[in-house]
């Protein structure tokens, strides 16, 4: 059936109008994924920089991002903590945050990024209708943060190539991992906005001389590398201690060494390019995986699923779960306790000194939440 | 890189709505507004 009419550029005109009027509500929703979450620094926080203080080459650009610094009373070792590597994996921002709101440096000093795709915040991955944003309860008042893509927004880098070579060893990618700054590394001073945002981050580590760098990540519950540490050869010892430890807390959680043939993650290429200690973690995080069911702000928080619950009574999944799911707190609480022990392996083995004060612990975490360790809102 | 797309882009909104203006089905101007949608929202880099 057709309706011709002789009024079409009457129905044009009306058509246009309508457009522009979806654009402009389309556009307010999009642009208020760049209004970046607060976060409110705790007294150990010494310095608040921009990663372009080591690169200028991304001053300017979204891919600068706030590196919280907590430096000692006393002269030490120093760690760098990355939070945000992708944006929906909410439990690596959310433990990043924890530190620069409560952590205490008594010695050595203390790097903190929580966002380290900061472009990567302002936009959702297509076709999988995640929420944009979630909060958190406080004592004082709900937080909020946003939940954003694995990659770089390709309003701040496009387009894909077909094919995506990682630099430095000619890895053959598809053209979207472009994007993902976890396989960017060591980045390049005149690549991508993604690798020059890998690149600041190698050049900070080698400026400032970071002993350990922890990456944290969230993994789907059926992704083999899940509950789990990766780390560099050269990390080995320390992680194995680290593993023992926060084995002892009652985390269950494996060692994997990262693969030499895997090339641009933080855990290869930070260990081979700079003299950092490089680790990786990983925790279960159900709103990013394949067979979930309904994606919304509770699946972020509450990480409960009843999809999930079935697959593992089929034995799919490569981690426990219930009907309890894993909860953000859980895997705060996890990711937390891992940096925490990461920093008391260094000193026990006689690397180095560095230590971390004024956390919450495991089961503190656990029981009262994250938010009960959130600063108010205007603190 | 980044403009030829940009331009690509705009000559591909300057044509579809060249189109719309002289189509005589109203179905298929409808198909081009929604088309225009995502291709403004490029052109601008909000989406
Ligand atoms: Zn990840």
């Amino acid at each position: 059936m057709q309706l011709i009419t002789r009024h079409n550029r009457t129905w044009a005109a009306v058509l246009l109008v309508l457009t522009a009027l979806v654009c402009v509500l389309l556009a307010q929703q999009f642009l208020s994924m760049r209004v970046e979450e607060p976060i409110y620094p705790g007294p150990g926080v010494t310095e608040q920089r921009m990663l372009s203080d080591w690169f200028p080459g991304i001053k300017d650009t979204a891919a600068d991002t706030p590196v919280y610094v907590l430096q000692g009373e006393q002269p030490g070792n120093s760690m760098l903590v990355l939070g945000g590597t992708h944006p929906n994996e909410p439990a690596g921002q959310l433990s990043a945050v924890l530190l620069i709101e409560n952590a205490q440096l008594s010695v050595g000093t203390l790097y903190v990024i929580p966002r380290t795709n900061n472009s990567a915040f302002t936009t959702t991955d297509p076709q999988e209708g995640a929420p944009m944003r979630f909060t958190i309860d406080t004592p004082n008042g709900e937080r909020w943060f946003r939940f954003g893509s694995r990659a770089t927004n390709p309003v701040h880098q496009w387009p894909d190539p077909e094919i995506y070579v990682h630099a430095s060893s000619g890895q053959r990618l598809s053209g979207s991992e472009t994007r993902n700054i976890n396989r960017s590394y060591p980045g390049r001073p005149d690549g991508t906005l993604t690798e020059k945002a890998s690149y600041a981050i190698a050049e900070m580590i080698r400026k400032e001389n970071i002993d350990i760098t922890i990456d944290l990540h969230e993994a789907s519950p059926e992704y083999p590398t899940i509950n789990a540490v990766v780390a560099h050869e050269d990390a080995m010892e320390l992680a194995s201690w680290a593993l023992l430890n926060m084995q002892m807390e009652g985390m269950d959680i494996m060692l994997e060494p990262s693969p030499k043939n895997l090339h641009g993650l933080t855990h290869r290429e930070l260990g081979d390019f700079t003299d950092t200690y490089a680790v990786l973690m990983e925790t279960a995080n159900a709103s990013q995986g394949r067979l979930r069911g309904r994606t919304n702000e509770a699946l972020v928080v509450e990480g409960k699923d009843k999809f999930y619950v079935r697959a593992a009574q089929y034995g799919r999944l490569y981690v426990p779960f219930d009907e309890n799911g894993h909860p953000l707190n859980e895997r705060v609480a996890r990711h937390v306790t891992g940096i925490l022990q990461f920093a008391q392996a260094y000193n026990d083995l006689g690397l180095g000194a560095i230590a971390i004060d004024n956390m919450p612990t495991f089961t503190q975490i656990n029981e009262n939440g994250v938010g009960a360790y959130l600063n108010a809102p205007g603190e | 890189m980044l403009y030829v797309y940009l331009v690509l882009v705009a000559l591909l909104i300057v044509n579809i709505v060249w189109n719309m203006l002289r189509e005589k089905d109203v179905f298929v101007q409808v198909d081009a507004a929604l088309v225009l949608v995502p291709l403004i929202l490029r052109l601008l880099l909000i989406k």
